[in-house]
């Protein structure tokens, strides 16, 4: 068996991106989903990717899970390159790495098999005997708070626990990153609560790293950081923070994602706040940047001119 | 991997229904083929060695070794012992030679025929009826069990020696048959003297002989034991007597008078089946290698190698006549479940896709599928062959396209080669439901949505004009095949079709016209819906869109519904159009529906012939005085008549037919493309002026470039007959082009001109009159009957011939599965696209369309393919039948082309093909009207995003 990631400790680096390019090509359309994205995710966390639709979170995840291949850039999982490896290591990454837990339940099981049949699925294709399979599956059908319900079909389960047993088989070959793609989507918020109550307890029982995709920015309060995706590219960060002034009080930080090169994301309302619209000037301030709309330096620059030109367009 | 496999199959029960439908469809099929060709072998090759011959008495399952001593008067006679090591060869080593199992065994041996005279005059004691003047010496083996001593008592091996004319002569003991001793008035212990003569020395030996028994055969008719006639061989002359007294005695001391010895022996014709038969004839060929090293001057006489020979070239020809008919159904069946395959996995991709998501690889989703295919194939394998022997015996009772007949059931058995077909015919099919499982399973999930957006590109046959470049290839096939006028007969007479080629292109034609034709559907919808859009409703309008829009997911309907409808409209006027062309040249042949050939009394003093007038006919009649024949009418024929064309000095041979144009017009059995005019019009001008005649139009009016009313004169015999061209005619029953030129004249106006002879009377019977008994009644009346032939006798032997029963069997069993597949695929395609486009509908339901509109787009959709299916399907095969139908006379049997081919267009099967197909339609519709309205929007709505 091959190895890429044991050697991983508790927050360090299990995955880092760097650069993603994604570019579709639909029909004779181009569409450039992601545009070098950067992104580190520690072992051990509970995070969130957001985004609205269309932001490329989706593609992000899809890298992440080796549903597809980043058209540039880098993506590592440990040892292990998403961007250059073999068709076999993808499936060896798919089946003993990565978990995947989708929106819709009919991604995640098939309808004829019963509960207990479906978490043995990934486990009979990835040759483990039945006893083993059998015991195992019980065993994360009860984690998930299921082990009454092993016999019924994903069509005699609520969409809650049909979520649940989608979480039971995404952690059948035990992997060390749990992707969740918008998982309590379909769900009400009580039962949404109960998902998340899972994903932290399996985070910090089992120490297992969790992803969630979801276009709600009420997530911040579920989970320990949050990264907010926009055209492409990481724009904020937001980390929790349990105490501070008063010890349970939970407080949101949001960051602004500087990538290697320089570049960052300004959320739209300082913008607008601060007049800034083509140019900017940028100025260093006693361990601080200021960006300034240019106009109020320089009056001669004509207001439309051209966006790209500015310091933060995309051909410096 | 193996139980998930089989739970998978459980719950996908309707769909995998179908593939194993198909599959199991398609084995029985292809093992049908060579389980029915094998059964009528059998059946055909038992018939041949069972059917007494008509030219020899031995049975066809019989061997017969004929040895004779000394062909060559230099080389010495045949020893004793030569004889017996070759007996002990030919006596016992033939059957298992050859592998049959013997059912007797005889050994014969005779002396040649030596001039007899009574031992002395007065000693003849019986009346004399002829004198026997030549007898022989024979001895056969096991002789004592086959006759029955009526006076008397069999020969013994004692030798005596009697004195005659002073020399010491052996004196013998012989047994005679009844027949013999009756004939020549001779009695049982009566002395008879032959006279041997030493051809070398030119002695004469004295041999003489005393019956002792008189016997008469107890099994005359046994041939596996009398192979020479006992009454008519041994009643010449035959005197029986003991083999040893033959060998030790008589061989011994007269080495010349060894003559024949003959080994007889006579098998089962069981034990020769179809499947084993080459050993046999193996067997046969080495032994006809051994005979005349064991004993030179043996030559094997009889044997069953010939019927073998010509079974065996049968068979060959049979079996690829029924292997190129089927092929285009096998075609469409494998086309069928690649197609069902297709629909069924379209279905399972988003389930292939969460399993990829899970890391199960290609390699192992392909692994699934080929499980459950091999599940599949082994229930097609354990079922397909059983059923097979049973659409074996459907084949051999067929006996026209899509009728039956109860015929004896062919002796069909399952062989490990029948099993070599199943399979393969298994392997191809789980190869054609593999491969959309290996596209689907190479994608990845977001590939896969991707490509559901892409639905657009065309399939790869158009992308690289594949269909284009079959049509090109078939109008070359076609204009090659038109080209070859000559006619071309490859296999042993009476086969209907010997050249390939002829099958293959109207079936080539049919797949590369339907594949082009899909290339304009999208057009047609487009046209269809920028003419119509506007005046007809929201359903319709949305249905066409939805065809316009989506050609993917119908094109391999559409293209199996034009493919069956078009092959079985082809296969069923191919079939209509062979057997008329059945009956057509039997009723050619014939001339009516019975041909009495009659002669008359030649008076040879007067130079006359004396022949009952034609009128006595209508007194032929039954108990109530009605008469047998409805209509009857004379038909003279001079074949050997001679005319000069005009401005030349050399006579040419003519046919001439003399009729009485009124009763002739009445009975002649007579077809429109014969002649430029109606049948009565043309009587009419013949009745109208005795010297009238109608003339060939390829000969006189094409070659000859005579014109109506130019004078013809004709000599028969000596004497010269003035005529004119009254009309022209192509075809006349009865005569073919191969035996020349022929004219239409007065019967009487010959006859008074150059004397009667004998004529042939064509008849209709009335009706429920059988022919034979007309016969009868025609002797009463001194009618001088040779022979008579009868149309209705001549067509069914063609049915029952084993080529005519394979291709209609063929035809129709084709026509039918084919049939039945194509509205089983529409059915599971409805049913599919029901549930794919559950969302959609759902969302149609939400924007406000009323159920009736619903139902009105669904109605239409699924009316329009099949509508167009159906007509495009129809109407490519009537076009393929006109235009390949005519080339299949050209390689059928003699006079091929005589009466030619007329195209039937099956309208009958067509429309039993439609019946079937409406009444499918009619249950579907109630079907999906009830799960429209069953459909509840919100649920639609979720449900279809999760089998998008």
């Amino acid at each position: 068996m091959k190895d890429y990631t044991s050697h991983i400790e508790i927050g360090e680096s299990l995955v880092v991106c760097t650069g993603l390019v994604k570019i579709y090509k639909v029909a004779d359309l181009e569409v450039v989903a992601l545009q070098g994205l950067d992104l580190s995710i520690g072992r051990g966390e509970l995070m969130a990717i957001i985004g609205n639709s269309g932001s490329g979170k989706s593609t992000l995840l899809n890298i992440l899970g080796g549903l597809d291949r980043p058209s540039a850039g880098s993506c590592r999982m440990g040892e292990l390159d998403l961007v250059n490896c073999s068709e076999s290591d993808l499936v060896y990454y798919k089946r003993h790495i990565a978990g995947f837990v989708w929106q819709q339940s009919s991604r995640n099981l098939i309808p004829y098999l019963s509960a207990l049949e479906n978490v043995e699925t990934p486990m009979i294709f990835s040759g483990l005997s039945g006893r083993v399979r059998r015991d195992r599956a019980r065993e994360l059908l009860e984690t998930v708070g299921l082990g009454d319900r092993m016999g019924h079909s994903p069509g005699e389960l609520s969409g809650g626990q049909q979520q649940r047993v989608a979480i039971a088989v995404s952690l059948a070959n035990d992997p060390d990153i749990l992707l969740a793609d918008e998982p309590t989507g379909e769900v009400d918020t009580e039962t949404a609560h109960l998902i998340y109550d899972l994903f932290h307890d399996l985070n910090r029982e089992r120490g297992l790293t969790v992803v969630v995709v979801s276009h709600d920015r009420g997530i911040a309060n579920q989970v320990d950081r949050v990264v907010a995706i926009r055209d492409g590219r990481t724009s904020t960060e937001t980390v929790r923070r349990i105490g501070g002034e008063h010890t349970d009080e939970v407080s949101h930080e949001e960051y602004v994602i500087v990538d290697d090169v320089g570049r960052l994301q300004i959320p739209h309302e300082h913008l607008e706040h601060a007049g800034i619209a083509g140019r900017a000037v940028v100025e260093y301030d006693e361990g601080r940047v200021i960006i300034k709309s240019a106009s109020d330096g320089d009056e001669e620059q004509p207001r439309n001119a051209p966006r790209r030109s500015g310091l933060f367009g995309r051909d410096r | 991997m193996v139980v998930f496999a089989a739970k998978r199959l459980l719950h996908k029960s309707q769909l995998i229904l179908a593939t194993v439908l198909g599959l199991v469809i398609t084995v029985t099929l292809v093992t049908a083929v060579p389980v029915f060709s094998d059964g009528m072998s059998e059946f055909l090759l038992q018939r041949e060695l069972k059917e007494p011959s008509v030219d020899r008495r031995q049975p066809a399952s019989s061997v017969m070794l004929r040895h004779f001593s000394r062909p060559e008067v230099n080389e010495p006679p045949t020893t004793v012992e030569e004889f017996l090591s070759a007996d002990s060869f030919f006596a016992h080593r033939i059957g298992q030679l050859t592998g049959m199992d013997e059912i007797s065994q005889v050994t014969y041996l005779q002396t040649d025929v030596h001039p007899v005279l009574p031992f002395e005059a007065s000693l003849q004691s019986g009346r004399r009826e002829r004198t026997l003047e030549y007898a022989w010496f024979a001895t056969v083996s096991e002789i004592n069990e086959h006759i029955r001593f009526l006076e008397g008592r069999a020969p013994t091996s004692e030798v005596g020696s009697i004195d005659v004319d002073g020399e010491p002569a052996m004196l013998l003991e012989v047994s005679a048959s009844n027949d013999l001793l009756d004939k020549f008035g001779y009695l049982v212990g009566d002395r008879i003297k032959l006279i041997y003569t030493d051809q070398d020395t030119e002695e004469e030996h004295p041999i003489v002989f005393d019956i002792v028994g008189r016997w008469v055969p107890t099994d005359p008719e046994n041939r596996s034991y009398w192979f020479y006639s006992p009454i008519s061989t041994f009643d010449r002359g035959g005197f029986m007597i003991n083999r040893d007294v033959y060998l030790d005695r008589l061989v011994a001391t007269f080495p010349g008078i060894f003559y024949e010895a003959t080994w007889y022996s006579d098998f089962d014709p069981a034990s020769i089946r179809a499947s084993s038969y080459r050993a046999v004839a193996g067997g046969l060929v080495t032994l006809r290698a051994a005979t005349n090293q064991i004993l030179p001057g043996t030559k094997l006489d009889y044997s069953p190698q010939d019927v073998i020979v010509s079974f065996n070239d049968k068979l060959f020809f049979l079996k690829l006549l029924l292997f190129i008919l089927a092929a285009p159904v096998v075609a469409i069946i494998l086309y069928y479940v690649s197609l069902t395959a297709g629909m069924v996995i379209d279905q399972q991709r988003s389930e292939i896709a969460v399993l990829k998501s899970r890391g199960v690889g290609t390699v192992q989703i392909v692994g699934v599928y080929t499980i459950e295919g091999l599940l599949v194939a082994a229930i097609a394998l354990g079922l397909g062959p059983l059923l097979a022997l049973g659409l074996a015996q459907i084949i051999g009772k067929t006996y026209t396209f899509l009728v039956f007949t109860d015929r004896e059931n062919l002796p069909v058995m399952l062989t490990q080669q029948h099993y070599l077909y199943a399979g393969g015919a298994v392997f191809l099919a789980v190869l054609a439901t593999l491969v959309p499982a290996i596209g689907a399973a190479r994608l990845s999930v977001v590939e896969f949505k991707q490509d559901v957006s892409r639905t657009l590109r065309k399939p790869f046959y158009q992308r690289f004009f594949l269909d284009v470049l079959i049509v090109g290839v078939v109008i070359y096939g076609y204009i090659n095949l038109r080209e070859r006028d000559s006619l071309l007969s490859f296999g042993p007479g009476g086969e209907l079709f010997s050249d390939p080629l002829l099958v293959v292109m109207p079936v080539l034609f049919i797949f590369a016209l339907a594949l082009l034709f899909l290339r304009f559907i999208p057009y047609l919808v487009a046209l269809l819906a920028a003419v119509g859009g506007r005046f007809w409703g929201v359903g319709i309008h949305l249905g066409l869109r939805q065809i316009g829009r989506s050609p993917g997911q119908y094109t391999r309907l559409v293209l199996l519904l034009v493919l069956t409808f078009a092959l079985g409209t082809f296969s069923a006027s191919m079939a209509a159009t062979i057997d008329r062309n059945i009956s057509d040249r039997a009723y050619y042949e014939v001339g009516s529906e019975v041909l009495f050939e009659e002669t008359g009394f030649w008076d040879a003093d007067n130079g006359v012939w004396i022949i009952q007038p034609a009128d006595l006919h209508s007194r032929a009649v039954d108990e109530d005085g009605e008469p047998m024949l409805e209509q009857f009418a004379r038909l003279w024929s001079d074949s050997d008549a001679h005319f000069v064309p005009p401005g030349r000095t050399q006579a040419e041979t003519i046919n001439v037919y003399g009729v009485d144009p009124i009763p002739f017009a009445k009975t002649v059995w007579w077809r429109e493309d014969f002649a430029p005019y109606h049948i009565n019009s043309m009587m009419n001008a013949l009745a109208g002026d005795e010297r009238a005649l109608l003339a060939d139009r390829s000969y006189f009016a094409d070659q000859l470039l005579l014109r109506q009313g130019d004078p013809l004169t004709i000599r028969f015999a000596q004497l010269d007959i003035e005529f004119f061209i009254a009309g022209w005619i192509d075809d006349f029953p009865t005569h073919y082009p191969e035996s020349g030129p022929f004219v239409v004249a007065n019967l009487d106006y010959i006859h008074r001109n150059i004397g009667e002879s004998p004529w042939n009377i064509l008849g209709i019977p009335a009706e429920g009159v059988a022919v034979p008994d007309i016969a009868e009644k025609l002797w009463e009346l001194r009618i001088d009957l040779l022979r008579y032939n009868v149309t209705a006798l001549s067509i069914q032997d063609s049915r029952a011939d084993a080529t005519q029963t394979g291709t209609f069997g063929i035809l129709t069993v084709g026509f039918v599965i084919s049939t039945l597949l194509t509205l089983l695929g529409f059915l599971l395609y409805s049913f599919l696209s029901f549930r794919r486009r559950l969302q959609e509908f759902g969302v149609l339901r939400a924007m406000g369309l009323s159920v009736r509109q619903m139902i009105n787009l669904f109605m239409f959709e699924n009316g329009f393919l099949i509508g167009m299916g159906t007509l495009v399907g129809t109407g490519l095969g009537i076009l393929t039948g006109n235009l390949f139908i005519p080339f299949l006379q050209l390689s059928a049997d003699r006079f091929a082309d005589t009466p030619a081919f007329i195209i039937e267009t099956a309208w009958g099967d067509i429309g039993k093909i439609y019946l079937v197909l409406g009444t499918v339609l009619l249950v579907a519709v109630p079907v999906s009207i009830w799960m429209l309205r069953r459909i509840r929007i919100h649920e639609a709505m979720k449900f279809g995003d999760e089998t998008g």
